[in-house]
């Protein structure tokens, strides 16, 4: 039961990360509370032991929990102080329009009953994945080899292992950012010993991340009805859901994906300068985050997330909500998180010799030639197994029957950034020595499960406009 | 609507099921009746009995017959009595090869001497399989003891293949190491010997049923397009294509709910409610249990750990027991104070009370201070 102490571990984090969006908001709050505390749980967690790593590799503050406090104290300090000034500058403010939501039509019993039922199922079947992650030990590979390994480790000796016995020299899986074993350190160091379901518990609350931060998503532009049943539709994918109650790192990086693009699309449709300009400081700050989350998020995801930052800069440009100098500002914010963030990350990389890519060496990419056997495998794990149940083909059909809309601003958004990033991992699987892990179905999911929320959001936008656009008929 | 209703309920009424049952021919080798003529082939001594044809074969030795069966075969099944553990081979011949040859296809009688045992063979899985063999019998190993009770050649029916397609996709995989990768989801096959080991055999012997989604999906495309053209109410047919898309999703997802919750029981069952020493964790069974009481007894820093070699179990340990350090190489070392001995059946203590593994005495004198099974303990030198 000591997973209970989950939320005493989290309390910090989520408060870093909820300071942190208050103040970049400034005066002029975007977020409704649900969704600042969400985004500033997710986003909390990594830039809290971001600054916990950069404390330890320049002044030495152990992983303990006196090292711990200092690294919260010297987050929580400023921030607070921030935040204080803020709400003096506020109460000059005028009150805040709240946000407008669209509206709900009622819905006949039957769908009523229809829904209750689906949402008390998902709850189930969330429940009983839930109790395999905390009531039993970590079963699969990456979880005793590299994420619950690396935290024990770091907890047992108070420092960053790179070299963990019996090997003998850094391994593939020490070029990961140290993220997710530093949450577990610092959830062990609040028990004050290492236990399996505690420091497993925390992968769950990225999971349910990932659900709220979808159907706050779809909840901006969609009656309620329709933002649940796009969460549904997430919630039921069997294999996001195996990923989000296990000890791996896939989910946590599809929760900071869907953070980061929830931000972006809150900017996409900003209608005054300000409020677009308050949206695109949150989302620097959760782009900025994104190379220090996984290889995947340094080297796929946050490269395609910042173009999505420009591109939505030169659409709100064109569209006259902001100036041109009203772009600096979010820009020279990526710039200054970047320089702190990537460039602390990437000259701890390059020092220790440490590899870029998923566990392997990035060079293996650039060995080119076409891989037999990758498109049959592909083939069946995306549309004839269990993992997704019938979610690709339906995203097939949406896009055939409205490729308008799916490239319209802003969902424009949404799938390029799915496409782009889909098509960028099939061309090197089709193309590289790493269709292994296609042709094993080992990789070849996770990189599905980054992307997911994205593209459920754009699947259940599409699919509102045609049903709402066949009920005109 | 409602026409377009009628036109999809019609078009199931008029698929053509068959409606006969299964079918099925039995060679009963029981009451010394041996059916039809056989051709043997280095046996001498077999002895048809109340029970059955007992076969003593002193060398490797088969025996066939012209089949003549008036249906197809879909399965084969011997049933046996009295057998020990045996290697076996079902043999055949199609109408198009040549008489002289047989294929072959081996299987094993897992031997239970005084009790009947039944081996059923799914040959819809053979791709050289015809369904219709010319000549069919078997072969068997020299030192084979065994009596043939009956063969069993069955074809099942429509309604038997329907309610094992059903029951087929409601069967559900463990939880294994590769689930976090992929998850077979729902398969279909058409005979329970197929059903009841559909996971055993991996990958398993079973089509993936999400076919048949595709194919409601494709029907349903296709008959709201042709109403959507032959009518002027057009809009309900993308509404009616996509509710059908949320009934199948719906169906989809509590198969593979259902599944993960089936997960959630059996670790229950086995592992979540039992006291450490019965504990059994999905495919890695009472390591658990047993690493759980060797750390705890451990306080070195370094261990013996000798598993089978290609197991997960390994890094496993390392991560159960960090900083303590379980040594894999199967070595000698003499400075090891534990060994901990986890489903290893070559591992033993010889009379000086060393640990032998592969032949090579691992440590110094000790003694086995818990067991954990018949193949798993923990040894402790002592001396």
């Amino acid at each position: 039961m000591s997973f209970l102490l989950l939320p005493i571990g989290l309390l910090p984090t989520t408060l870093v990360g909820w300071l942190a969006l208050t103040v970049l908001e400034w005066r002029t709050p975007v977020l409704r509370a649900a969704e600042r505390w969400v985004l500033g749980c997710v986003l909390g967690i990594t830039a809290s032991f971001f600054w916990a790593f950069l404390l330890h590799l320049t002044v030495q503050i152990p992983f303990t929990l006196p090292g711990f406090l200092i690294v919260f104290v010297t987050m929580l300090l400023p921030l607070g102080a921030g935040w204080v000034h803020l709400q003096r500058l506020r109460k000059l403010d005028p009150p805040t329009t709240p946000v407008v939501l669209p509206t709900n039509n009622p819905l006949p019993k039957w769908a009523t009953l229809g829904l209750m039922l689906l949402g008390m199922w998902t709850v189930l079947r969330i429940l009983g994945a839930g109790m395999l992650l905390v009531a039993t030990p970590s079963f699969f590979d990456d979880s005793t080899d590299n994420w619950n390994m690396r935290g024990k480790a770091f907890y047992t000796h108070g420092e960053i292992r790179l070299v963990i016995p019996p090997d003998t020299e850094p391994n593939g899986v020490s070029a990961y950012p140290p993220t997710v074993p530093l949450s577990k350190t610092w959830l062990a160091t609040v028990r004050g010993g290492w236990d399996e379901g505690l420091i497993n518990s925390i992968h769950a609350v990225w999971y349910m991340a990932c659900l709220a931060l979808t159907f706050f998503l779809l909840r901006r532009r969609l009656p309620l009805v329709w933002a649940l049943l796009g969460t549904y539709g997430l919630a039921s994918l069997p294999l996001f859901l195996i990923h989000g109650m296990n000890a791996y790192a896939d989910v946590y990086l599809s929760s900071h994906i869907i953070a980061a693009m929830f931000l972006l699309m809150g900017s996409a449709t900003a209608n005054r300068p300000e409020t677009a300009r308050s949206w695109l400081r949150a989302a620097a700050f959760a782009i900025a985050l994104l190379p220090f989350t996984k290889n995947e998020g340094l080297l796929m995801y946050f490269p395609l997330m910042a173009a999505g930052l420009l591109l939505t800069l030169w659409q709100l440009r064109r569209r006259g909500v902001l100036q041109l100098r009203d772009c600096v500002q979010p820009l020279a914010l990526l710039a200054v998180f970047l320089l702190v963030i990537l460039g602390c990350w990437l000259s701890f990389k390059w020092s220790h010799g440490l590899t870029f890519g998923n566990a392997k060496s990035i060079n293996t990419f650039f060995e080119l030639g076409w891989q037999e056997g990758v498109a049959i495998a592909i083939t069946i794990n995306t549309f004839f197994e269990g993992n997704w149940l019938l979610f690709f083909p339906l995203l097939i059909i949406l896009l055939l029957l409205r490729p308008r809309l799916a490239l319209s601003w802003p969902l424009q958004l949404l799938t390029l950034y799915f496409v782009i990033a889909s098509c960028g991992q099939l061309f090197f699987y089709f193309f590289t020595p790493l269709s292994t892990e296609a042709i094993m179905q080992t990789g070849y999911a996770r990189g599905l499960v980054h992307v997911l929320p994205v593209a459920v959001s754009l699947a259940t936008l599409l699919l509102y406009d045609i049903w709402m656009r066949q009920k005109e008929l | 609507m409602r026409r377009v209703l009628l036109v999809v309920i019609g078009f199931f009424c008029f698929l053509p099921l068959q409606a006969r049952a299964e079918q099925v021919t039995v060679w009963d080798f029981r009451n010394s009746i041996i059916p039809g003529k056989w051709d043997v082939l280095s046996w001498d001594n077999l002895e048809p009995t109340a029970e059955g044809l007992h076969i003593r074969a002193v060398q490797d030795g088969r025996i066939v017959r012209a089949a003549a069966l008036t249906h197809p075969v879909d399965m084969v099944s011997f049933l046996f009595t009295n057998a020990k553990p045996a290697k076996a081979t079902i043999l055949w011949r199609t109408k198009e090869m040549p008489p002289d040859q047989l294929i072959q296809l081996p299987f094993s009688v897992l031997g239970d001497v005084g009790r009947e045992e039944r081996v059923d063979l799914d040959m819809t899985t053979v791709p050289e399989w015809d369904g219709r063999p010319e000549m069919l019998g078997f072969s068997l190993a020299a030192g084979t003891d065994i009596t043939l009770q009956e063969i069993r050649m069955s074809h099942a029916g429509a309604m038997d293949r329907i309610v094992e397609g059903f029951r087929s996709f409601w069967t559900f995989d463990e939880y294994r190491p590769y689930s976090i990768n992929f998850l077979w989801g729902p398969l279909l096959t058409y005979n329970s010997a197929n059903r009841e080991s559909l996971f055993e055999n991996l990958p398993p012997r079973g089509r993936s049923a999400v076919i048949l989604f595709y194919l409601v999906l494709a029907v349903a495309a296709l008959v709201l397009t042709a109403h959507r053209l032959a009518t002027a109410r057009k809009g309900q047919q993308v509404a009616l294509f996509f509710l059908i898309f949320l009934g199948l999703w719906i169906m989809f997802d509590m198969r593979m709910g259902a599944e993960t919750l089936s997960y959630a029981y059996t670790d229950y069952q086995s592992y979540i409610r039992k006291p450490r020493h019965e504990r059994m964790l999905r495919t890695f069974l009472d390591f658990n249990g047993a690493a759980e009481a060797v750390l705890e007894e451990v306080k070195d820093e370094r261990y013996g750990f000798i598993v089978p070699p290609g197991t997960l179990l390994p890094p496993m340990l390392r991560y159960y027991g960090y900083p303590r350090l379980p040594i894999t190489n199967r070595e000698p070392d003499r400075s090891l104070r534990y060994w901990f001995v986890f489903r290893e059946n070559g591992a033993s203590v010889n009379e000086q009370g060393e640990l032998i593994v592969d032949g090579k005495a691992l440590s110094g004198s000790g003694e086995i201070i818990t067991r954990f099974g018949e193949t798993s303990f923990l040894f402790e030198v002592t001396r």
